[in-house]
């Protein structure tokens, strides 16, 4: 096989890796932003802090690599809820006080992981074996693999919540109408609560399966954070299937022009991607997938 | 008779004011990124001023005032270096600067610096860093011209193909990195570059990157690439199978890194400022008040970076007079020969000191000189 299309194919793989990622950190800020309409600007150092929790949980707690990563989710979902209770919940109906409100919220902790963890990186010990498994022109190591089920499986799981239970019900039928919501007897504030706490979840557990690769670090959630909400604007707000779709799509098309551009014009290329599927659908690849949130 | 005693008690005080006056401290400013990506780098940076600072007050200071050291953190932001470079010299009444990495850090600051005729100091590589026409800045350690000059050579004595590719980041500093690189390899007409292409500085994916590389067929790998990155990009460049001979600037040697991918350096070839393995008197020197301020930590080479700025500084200062203005202090600055740690120090007429630097390769879990 021609190395071009060896190296194609082996991004495609890349692609969809890094994708199945972006939509963990895109679900969660579209169900914030669906059901509060409030942009979470906090996301990424909530994905930062799966990451911490994760290395807390192996390195000191001594629990294994798995375990960390649903203790991250739990932790992370747990300051997501106090970030809705202390900064966004009192200025709700004030959009623009949220924005600030959250991205204080962003920098506050930051400046907390650093001086918990100091700015040096930290390693998550992950149960991996290192050499990778090569299935034709493709070299996949057990940890990607992995990573890969991983965030499909959490993806799945978070689509059947809404879908299949009683809370997940109420939290669509919140995102749809808030006032026939309000009247059938929901409890707005719970679940406003439990919006941030799942998205909160999401991020952490994105944060906790990357950080086993690529170190975790203070600074870390600021370039995902970027990429979640990418994916975000071009699926449009209401589909999980929609965000999926397009975290792919994003992924995959990075892979590829880290290829065959440059990888400094990655994001260049990504984003003239995203203005162009937006200019032949402006309501987001969402609008092409059935509503399913 | 009352008026004399005024007049005498007047004159006291005036001198005793003056007395302490005379007893402030020598402020040295240092704006450094304590924090981000190369925080740790600065941290180390400082760690070594202050051994260094705190050895000048040990041995009396300089003309009898205390040698002071006013540090505060630019997080590596060009920007956020000039404001800093501002305060030190406005508002802390800094004699000299120091604005240290990144290099366009030193770069960007380098005006405020002309501006207030104040010498400054940075710790940084680049070229461009003693042509920005400011006669108030020197360079006291070496530079990238010398640092790929001595790799191009390493490279052309290699056993292999030397099909060489080139990866530094996407700024001033990994452009000017590479195209030296690229220069100093003309002078060996059987190595070939095969590859060269930029990263960004908060890219975590390079498999892209090492698979063109293998695409290529290098197997000479010039890759500059900052500390914890390179721990990703070097299990990533194992992750596709991509193998050749490693060859790095100051950034490979780091003793975390050999901790955190010591298996994946083995065999590479890394130049340094400084390593711990050195012994002549002024190491040695340098190492024994090092690990007396840090609890008996052993220094690496941008510790040994912050020691000879506080060195030069004193030197210039014990010249031209503890009490000495911008112009004078430029002035012994630029008739500075001094030995230090990283070798001897005399500046040319860009302020260059254009010290020479290491050659190490990394074997066995550790740097080794060669």
């Amino acid at each position: 096989m021609a190395p071009v299309f060896e190296i194609a194919i082996q991004q495609i793989v890349n692609g969809l890796m890094v994708g199945t990622i972006y939509a963990l950190m895109a679900l969660g800020l579209m169900v914030v932003l669906g059901i509060l309409n409030v942009v979470n600007m906090a996301q990424g150092e909530l994905y930062m802090l799966g990451g911490y929790f994760a290395y807390t949980a192996v390195s000191i707690l001594k629990v294994d690599y798995i375990t960390s990563v649903l203790l991250a989710m739990i932790a992370a979902a747990v300051v997501g809820a106090f970030v809705e209770r202390v900064s966004v919940r009192p200025l709700l109906g004030r959009p623009a006080a949220v924005f600030l409100a959250t991205f204080g919220m962003s920098l506050m902790l930051k400046n907390i992981a650093l001086l918990i963890w100091g700015p040096d990186p930290r390693d998550i010990s992950a149960p991996f074996n290192t050499t990778p498994l090569v299935i034709g022109p493709v070299f996949l190591t057990q940890q990607r693999i992995f990573i890969f089920v991983a965030a499909v499986v959490v993806v799945l799981a978070f689509a059947a919540f809404l879908r299949w239970t009683r809370t997940g019900m109420a939290l669509r039928a919140l995102s749809r109408d808030k006032d026939a919501a309000l009247l059938m007897g929901i409890n707005a504030n719970r679940l406003y609560m439990l919006s941030f706490g799942l998205g909160a979840g999401l991020a952490g557990g994105a944060g906790a399966l990357l950080g086993a690769i690529f170190s975790v670090y203070p600074t870390m959630g600021e370039l995902p954070l970027m990429k979640g909400f990418a994916v975000v604007v071009l699926a449009g707000i209401g589909s999980i299937a929609g965000v999926l779709v397009s975290a792919l799509i994003l992924g995959v098309t990075e892979g590829l022009a880290a290829a065959f551009v440059s990888t400094s014009w990655i994001d260049v290329v990504a984003f003239v991607v995203l203005i162009l599927v937006l200019l032949i659908y402006p309501q987001g690849i969402s609008r092409l997938i059935k509503r399913d949130a | 008779m009352r008026f004399a005693r005024t007049m005498a008690v007047f004159a006291v005080s005036l001198a005793a004011v003056t007395a302490v006056q005379a007893q402030d401290p020598i402020k040295y400013g240092l704006g450094v990124a304590l924090t981000g990506p190369i925080g740790f780098m600065g941290t180390q940076y400082t760690k070594g001023l202050q051994a260094g600072i705190d050895y000048v007050n040990s041995q009396g200071g300089i003309g009898g005032r205390k040698f002071e050291v006013i540090v505060r953190d630019t997080k590596g932001i060009p920007a956020d270096a000039i404001a800093v470079a501002k305060r030190l010299i406005e508002l802390d009444k800094a004699s000299v600067i120091d604005i240290t990495l990144p290099g366009s850090a030193t770069l960007a600051s380098q005006s405020v610096s002309k501006e207030a005729k104040i010498p400054m100091l940075g710790y940084t590589t680049v070229p461009a860093a003693v042509d920005q026409g400011n006669p108030y800045y020197f360079r006291p350690y070496s530079n990238v011209n010398i640092i790929s000059a001595t790799l191009a050579k390493v490279i052309a004595e290699l056993p292999n193909e030397k099909r060489v590719a080139l990866l530094a980041s996407n700024d001033d500093y990994g452009r000017s990195a590479i195209q030296v690189m690229i220069d100093a390899l003309k002078s060996y007409p059987d190595v070939k570059v095969v590859f060269s292409d930029y990263y960004e500085r908060t890219q975590t994916d390079f498999s892209a990157i090492f698979l063109r590389m293998k695409a290529a067929k290098a197997d000479t790998l010039y890759l500059d690439i900052r500390y914890p990155q390179s721990v990703t990009a070097l299990k990533q460049m194992a992750e596709v199978g991509l193998k050749g001979t490693l060859v790095n600037s100051l950034l490979f040697y780091n003793n975390e890194l050999a901790q955190r991918a010591g298996a994946l350096l083995e065999g590479a070839y890394i130049t340094a400022l400084w390593a711990p393995i050195k012994d002549d008197p002024e190491s040695k020197k340098f190492i024994e008040a090092f690990r007396k301020t840090n609890n008996g930590e052993i220094p690496d080479d941008s510790a040994a970076a912050g020691w000879c700025s506080a060195m030069v500084i004193a030197d210039a200062f014990k010249r031209a007079g503890a009490n000495a203005d911008g112009e004078k202090l430029r002035e012994a600055l630029a008739a500075t020969d001094i030995l230090s740690p990283i070798g001897r120090i005399k500046f040319n007429q860009k302020g260059d000191a254009e010290a020479p630097v290491l050659l190490l390769q990394f074997k066995n879990g550790a740097y080794h000189p060669l």
